[in-house]
């Protein structure tokens, strides 16, 4: 019972590939450097393709099932799969082993035009059966000013995640956990965004899916504008309102970028306060991360991050920690492993502590 | 101080020394002075809450950010049929099901990939002791 109680709530815990935010600034400075979505994850470009291969330890043919279906020119095809298995301590150690995606990724379009959709499977409603289980996380309709190109003005409707905050493929990051973009925070919206070298800006109003359920049960926007500071720094300010039924959330946030020629280091941080309304009652929470990223060779990228997340500052004590480290082995243009580790306390060591450690095997199609 | 808020007081810091007791037997071996030293951020103070005792602050401000998530018991899963990410939901489960709730939270079944905050288990217990009001 309690194994079935892990696999399903770890099932999707880190279960959707995004961007790896960890290449920005080191290599490709803007998310549309490696990706078509001007707000990074799904499906890579050439030069996306190109990095995966290079940054492999066996590189092999990044395209589409090895480039073994020739696509028109006007389709593109991707994938993802993850599984993972490990240990989860909750104060008490369990095992879990899940299936974490399993999802295809598909854009057709010209002349600046495109549809992108995805579809895949997630854990079904328990109420509703089977059939729950089959979804598109995202699509939507996109106008490029410059197709092809890497800058210029993007214009998106229909269902993805508002842009907001740091976007790592980990969710259990404590600003995406707890910090208004977590796994399955996509809503049916428009976005009207801008990317150049210099700076990218990414407004977006968005409506909670009145069709199936998601995590995001309000109405409102996103705002995300981030600024370079020469070659190798970025500055961002962020926000997001949502209004739902039973609360008003806003967020507000910084977010910070800077990458270390010397060392090899790029550090990302990202702080946020979240306030809260809810009839008789308003509280107002602290959450940051900060996350050091070094490439070494064989293809293989360490993180080590520090998280805060403070749900209500009324009350003193009810704030944990985490210091994450996350190995992730690129072993070939597809395939990646990842060691992925929590060390969570609550009250610096004073309450519970948790934590996790999982390996997952990440195959890119 | 109102009697709730002793009440709550007294709960809170009962639960938090019992929590804390079994942390400390389970994480010896942690090297928590370095982390602490890492991650030196907010600090520590009473144990008091101020948290209204009330039905929408248990369910938005501590189940929904624990157990809500959208993978977990959510209306988008309703894993074990139970949902806590909506007041109606949270409302669904705990008009029948609080005393189990309590019971999987008490005995750290649940939640499972974290630790629940001991001020958290102690104002559910005395949103439960005082009656669920707002229920």
């Amino acid at each position: 019972m309690r194994a079935l109680v892990v696999f399903a709530l770890l099932a999707a815990a880190t279960a959707v590939a995004e961007a790896y935010p960890q290449y920005q600034l080191a290599s490709d400075i803007t998310c549309t450097g490696c990706h078509r979505s001007p707000a990074g994850g799904g499906l890579l470009t050439e030069n996306g393709l190109a990095v995966a291969e290079g940054s492999a330890w066996q590189g092999n043919d990044p395209k589409f099932l090895h480039g073994a279906l020739e696509l028109p020119g006007w389709l593109e095809l991707g994938g993802d799969a993850r599984l993972a298995a490990g240990m989860v301590d909750n104060g008490k150690v369990s095992g879990a082993a899940y299936p974490m995606q399993a999802e295809l990724h598909a854009s057709a379009g010209a002349r600046g035009f495109s549809l992108t959709v995805d579809g895949g499977v997630r854990r079904p409603n328990e109420d509703t059966g089977i059939a729950s289980a089959f979804w598109s996380r995202e699509h939507y309709v996109m106008w490029q000013q410059a197709p092809g190109e890497t800058e210029g003005v993007f214009v998106r409707a229909g269902r993805f995640a508002p842009v907001y905050g740091l976007r790592f493929a980990e969710h259990v990051a404590y600003t995406q956990r707890y910090g208004g973009s977590p796994l399955y925070a996509e809503a049916y919206g428009a976005s009207v965004e801008y990317v150049a070298r210099a700076f990218e800006v990414h407004a977006t109003g968005f409506v909670h899916d009145p069709i199936a359920t998601a995590w995001e049960k309000g109405d409102g926007g996103a705002l995300y504008a981030e600024v370079r500071l020469g070659e190798h720094a970025a500055l961002a300010a962020e926000g997001k309102y949502a209004s739902a039924s039973d609360q008003q959330v806003a967020y507000g946030g910084i977010t910070g970028k800077l990458y270390l020629p010397g060392p090899d280091v790029l550090l990302q941080g990202e702080g946020e306060l979240v306030r809260r309304s809810i009839t008789g009652d308003k509280a107002t929470g602290v959450i940051g991360y900060l996350l050091a990223t070094r490439k070494f060779s064989y293809g293989v990228l360490v993180d080590i991050a520090v998280g805060h997340y403070q749900a209500d500052t009324r009350v003193a004590g009810l704030y944990r920690d985490a210091v994450d480290v996350n190995v992730h082995w690129f072993e070939t243009s597809h395939l990646e492993w990842l060691l992925t580790t929590r060390l969570e306390l609550l009250e610096h060591g004073a309450g519970t502590n948790g934590g996790y450690a999982l390996i997952q095997v990440h195959y890119r199609l | 101080m109102r009697s709730r808020d002793m009440n709550l007081a007294a709960q809170c810091g009962s639960a938090i020394r019992r929590r804390q007791r079994r942390a400390r037997a389970a994480a010896s071996g942690v090297p928590t002075i370095v982390l602490a030293a890492l991650i030196a951020a907010a600090g520590c103070g009473s144990d008091g809450d101020s948290r209204p005792v009330t039905f929408d602050v248990i369910a938005l401000e501590v189940l929904a950010p624990t157990c809500g998530m959208a993978q977990c018991h959510s209306t988008v899963t309703r894993l074990e049929g139970l949902a806590f990410d909506t007041l109606a939901a949270s409302r669904e489960v705990l008009r029948t099901e609080a005393a189990r709730v309590l019971d999987v939270i008490d005995d750290q079944t649940m939640p499972p990939d974290s630790p629940m905050d001991p001020h958290d288990i102690a104002l559910l217990h005395a949103w439960v002791d005082a009656g669920k009001p707002g229920l």
